[in-house]
């Protein structure tokens, strides 16, 4: 398994299954139940994500799209799933300042209660904008995991930014890649 | 006591000339039926937007899928993959009704300023058969009314240009007696209302450099039948974005008909060559996008999208056979799946 923390490459292991994806080392990282899905940037990737994570791979975590502070009472994970759409935020009724607000107050919420966050992005490319980019500066300092397909991460832009805490971050070719990853962190 | 004045308001309906719509080369494979657009609103008969109807009906009951093409007369991958299912695919379970042509009158002319072709041809085992290319709105001289200084829908806050009173994708859910545009969505609601359909498709075309090439536009409500979609198609190597209907953004296809009808409404948009000034010259042929690869698209889509509907508690199934895939598509060209 080729792996990386924070940019770091620690072996070299090629799963057929997950496409030529680069892993991050993450056998000292898990995720516990129960645990909430929500959008950062409300974009559709949220949908594929539940698709992928909840009737695929059955983690059975609460999907909130909109989630506030109190949806997180009793969370021991908070998967974000980071893409900006303009579609999307217009019709939750945000802008980017709403949203960048929501997402800080997730992230200390989450901090104060010792959930951790997994952070998702599976838009490729077209998820990489200056919003996207704004939204997901915020989050990954914040989280315990990254996992990012790896369209969106040509620059190398996740690594660059969770090498600052050392955060393991799993570049995967696909999003079947991207639930192959996810499931094998959440051990119980 | 004051008396009372009853005064009827009635609403002039606007006159659109009387010319037969344009005919197309499609050639029915066995077991399916045609009917006419007009059947489900009198007020296209008679006019160019009148369009022919394919229904397959298949043997054991089910619920109903229905296919629009060419909502855009320019967008050729749309009108194709739906002439294809009416002439090679089947139904073994529930119904499938498809509108190769839904603005008929949008390929009755080119815009002055198109300087490509305006048909293309295909090889097939029956011999060469030539197929329209139009433009993206109805026919001016069709419409009935002059084009407004700015056009805005009726639910909408947005003003747009003046010719996109012409855009059927613009004049959903329609309006009895309007102008031709405004008749044509009429009756197509009226058809996916009656026929109660379970799940919409409109097939579209963008710019190869587009940000909505390769996407799935899907009204809200029915969103994870799109984001089930885009999983499913990765096994296909094809990568589809997915975006919700936008709230403000109002006429089109996938909005409307999943507001005004029970239907889950879903809009396909791949990457066409024909936007492209520099390549605009084959229709058909191009070296990263041809035709064939586009209609697979298309097609594929639409299969994984009926898959997941399939799998919705409570639905009536609809099962399709004989559809090509994208593989052997991009293998082979259309001709062999053509009559």
């Amino acid at each position: 398994m080729r792996a990386t923390r924070g940019g770091w490459s620690v072996g070299a292991v090629v799963l057929a299954s997950l496409g030529a994806a680069t892993l991050a080392h993450g056998d000292d990282v898990t995720f516990a139940r129960p645990g909430l899905i929500t959008a950062i940037g409300q974009s559709a990737d949220v949908n594929v994500v539940k698709i992928l994570l909840n009737t695929q791979l059955k983690l059975g975590l609460e999907f909130k799209p909109l989630a506030q502070v109190g949806d997180l009472a009793g969370m021991k994970t908070v998967v974000m799933v980071v893409g900006a759409s303009a579609k999307g935020l217009g019709a939750a009724g945000l802008d980017m300042d709403k949203e960048l607000a929501r997402t800080r107050g997730l992230l200390q919420a989450a901090r104060a209660q010792g959930a951790q966050v997994l952070v998702m992005h599976t838009g490729g490319e077209s998820r990489r904008g200056k919003t996207s980019n704004d939204l997901i500066e915020v989050v990954v300092p914040d989280a315990a995991y990254v996992v990012v397909v790896a369209s969106g991460n040509k620059d190398k832009f996740f690594q660059t930014l969770a090498s600052k805490r050392n955060t393991p971050v799993a570049e995967v070719e696909k999003l079947s890649g991207a639930g192959e990853v996810v499931k094998g962190l959440f051990k119980q | 006591m004051a008396a009372m004045a009853v005064v009827a308001l009635v609403t002039a309906s606007v006159a659109i000339p009387e010319r037969a719509p344009v005919q197309h080369d499609i050639r029915p494979a066995a077991g399916w039926k045609t009917r006419a657009l007009s059947e489900y609103d009198a007020g296209v008969a008679r006019t160019p937007g009148d369009t022919p109807v394919y229904v397959f009906e298949g043997e054991q009951p089910g619920g109903t899928v229905f296919v629009a093409g060419g909502t855009h007369g320019n967008e050729l991958a749309g009108y194709m993959a739906a002439t294809l299912l009416v002439e090679h695919a089947r139904v073994t379970r529930g119904r499938l009704i498809v509108v190769p042509h839904a603005n008929n009158s949008a390929v009755s002319y080119v815009e002055t300023t198109w300087r490509g072709p305006t048909s293309f041809a295909i090889k097939t085992a029956s011999g060469v058969r030539t197929f329209r290319f139009g433009t993206r709105l109805t026919n001016p001289a069709h419409q009935g009314e002059p084009d407004p200084p700015k056009y805005r829908h009726p639910a909408s806050t947005e003003a747009l240009d003046g010719k996109e009173a012409r855009n059927l994708d613009r004049a959903y859910p329609g309006k009895q007696g309007g102008n031709l545009t405004e008749r044509i969505a009429y009756a197509i609601t009226g058809l996916i209302r009656r026929e109660q359909v379970g799940v919409a498709f409109d097939f579209h075309e963008a710019g190869v450099h587009s940000r909505l090439a390769m996407m799935i536009v899907a009204n809200p409500k029915n969103i994870d039948l799109g984001a089930a979609a885009v999983l499913a198609l990765e096994g296909q190597d094809l990568s589809m974005k997915l975006e919700p209907s936008s709230p403000g953004f109002r006429g089109l296809s996938h909005r409307e008909w999943g507001d005004h009808t029970p239907a889950r409404a879903l809009l396909f948009e791949t990457p066409s060559p024909a936007f492209e000034a520099k390549t605009a010259g084959d229709l058909v042929n191009d070296a990263v996008w041809p035709l064939a690869r586009r209609v697979g698209v298309h097609l594929a889509t639409m299969m994984a999208v009926v898959d997941a509907y399939n799998g919705e508690p409570g639905v009536r199934p609809v099962i399709l056979t004989d559809v090509p895939d994208v593989k052997a598509l991009s293998r082979s060209g259309m001709g062999p799946f053509l009559r």
